[in-house]
């Protein structure tokens, strides 16, 4: 479980991202919903332990991550896979991209190899192994970024606007795929501005509002206001 | 710092090293040393600050990418130095353009001796003074080919980058 307890985030500009946020965060598919700014990749970057609060608490399976020792945690971030809302790859080709998370775990180089050419598999792109980071489109960028994170099964997977740039069939294998891993008793947790995608996968919404946590609800409420919304604008 | 003139670095190494100047004791005007020492001064701001924007920028992508995936201190910082190696190399080359270019700092503190102070670009205005156009173009032309071919090396690198 991930529990956020009374974190305050500000960045070094002076701007203040999160304000005393208690937040756990346990089974199932999680998103976070809120208008721009309203601090869900800082919290998504807190959760993956990469920004440190100023104050508060994050713990991560009952352990304190900034109070680890720099072993624990690194074994506490291996269970954590965070991907950015912009996907960034590494030079070299798409296969290498996916097989770096697994090398720096240990791996050994054939091995990996065949891993991250089956993920590929998995999610039908498999012609893209070769291809280098500039001849993919954004659609296929996110996809690898995806590919690369979960190739290692992580127990947390944060996902920050995973299907902003993807088209239809594909943002189908990416949701199918994140059902699959919930019924794997994986956490995701997902930063959306997208209704549609919160009310289709999440379990629970978690809505924010100027870094605050306004509401926790269910998808069939934000289906709802989908709903209503709809039929008004059809009127 | 980085649009610094060279003839005021020149002038200032020049007052330091000269004999009456606090450094002169070191004895180094008119020495290849005191040439280095004014190219040192005058392209290391611009190494900073190029390869600080290249490193600041490195940090947030590929750092947090590579700590995003799970990977330790030593791992994250060996994945960024990997991205941003040809980056440094086009900063360094820039940079050495800029020095080989270089002549106030080189005639004020190199005296522009032959066989031992004398670089290209003194050697260009000695032959320009002597009223040697012809040898001086030639010079020049070559001085183009090699900052051409240094241009050329960086522009290649930017490709190889992508």
């Amino acid at each position: 479980m991930i529990e956020l307890r009374d974190v305050t985030y500000t960045y070094p500009n002076g701007v203040t991202a999160i304000r005393n946020l208690t937040l756990n965060i346990d089974s199932g598919v999680s998103i976070l919903i809120g208008p721009n700014g309203s601090g869900k990749t800082t919290l998504l970057k807190i959760m993956a332990c990469i920004y440190k609060p100023q104050s508060g608490t994050v713990l991560i399976d009952g352990k304190d991550y900034w109070k680890s020792n720099r072993r624990e945690q690194l074994m506490i971030r291996r269970n954590i896979v965070y991907v950015h809302e912009k996907p960034i790859l590494f030079r070299g080709t798409v296969i290498e991209n996916i097989m770096f998370p697994l090398l720096i775990r240990g791996y050994e180089r054939k091995e990996a190899e065949i891993r991250a050419n089956e993920i590929l598999r998995e999610l039908g792109v498999e012609n893209l192994g070769k291809r280098k980071r500039k001849e993919l489109s954004a659609g296929e960028l996110q996809l690898v970024a995806f590919a690369r994170a979960i190739v290692v099964n992580p127990k947390y997977l944060l996902l920050d606007e995973p299907t902003n740039t993807l088209d239809i069939e594909k943002r189908k294998i990416v949701e199918k795929y994140i059902r699959k891993l919930s019924q794997r008793n994986k956490r995701i947790i997902i930063a959306s501005h997208d209704r549609l995608l919160a009310a289709g996968l999440g379990d629970r919404i978690i809505i924010l509002e100027h870094g605050r946590l306004k509401e926790i609800t269910t998808s069939s409420k934000i289906l709802d206001e989908i709903k209503a919304f709809t039929s008004q604008t059809s009127i | 710092m980085i649009g610094l003139p060279t003839v005021i670095v020149g002038l200032f190494l020049y007052m330091l090293l000269s004999r009456s100047g606090p450094l002169g004791f070191l004895s180094l005007l008119y020495k290849p040393q005191a040439i280095m020492i004014g190219q040192a001064i005058l392209i290391t701001p611009l190494i900073v600050s190029l390869a600080y924007e290249v490193f600041h920028k490195a940090r947030q992508d590929y750092w947090e990418l590579a700590i995003s995936l799970g990977a330790d201190t030593k791992q994250a910082y060996y994945a960024m130095f990997r991205e941003v190696l040809p980056d440094v190399i086009t900063v360094l080359l820039i940079s050495f353009s800029r020095a080989l270019g270089e002549l106030g700092v080189a005639l004020m503190v190199g005296g522009n001796i032959r066989g031992y102070t004398r670089v290209f670009t003194t050697t260009i205005a000695l032959e320009i003074a002597k009223g040697n156009f012809e040898t001086a173009l030639t010079l020049g032309f070559i001085l183009l080919v090699i900052i051409s071919s240094i241009t050329a090396v960086v522009r290649t690198l930017g490709v190889e980058r992508e």
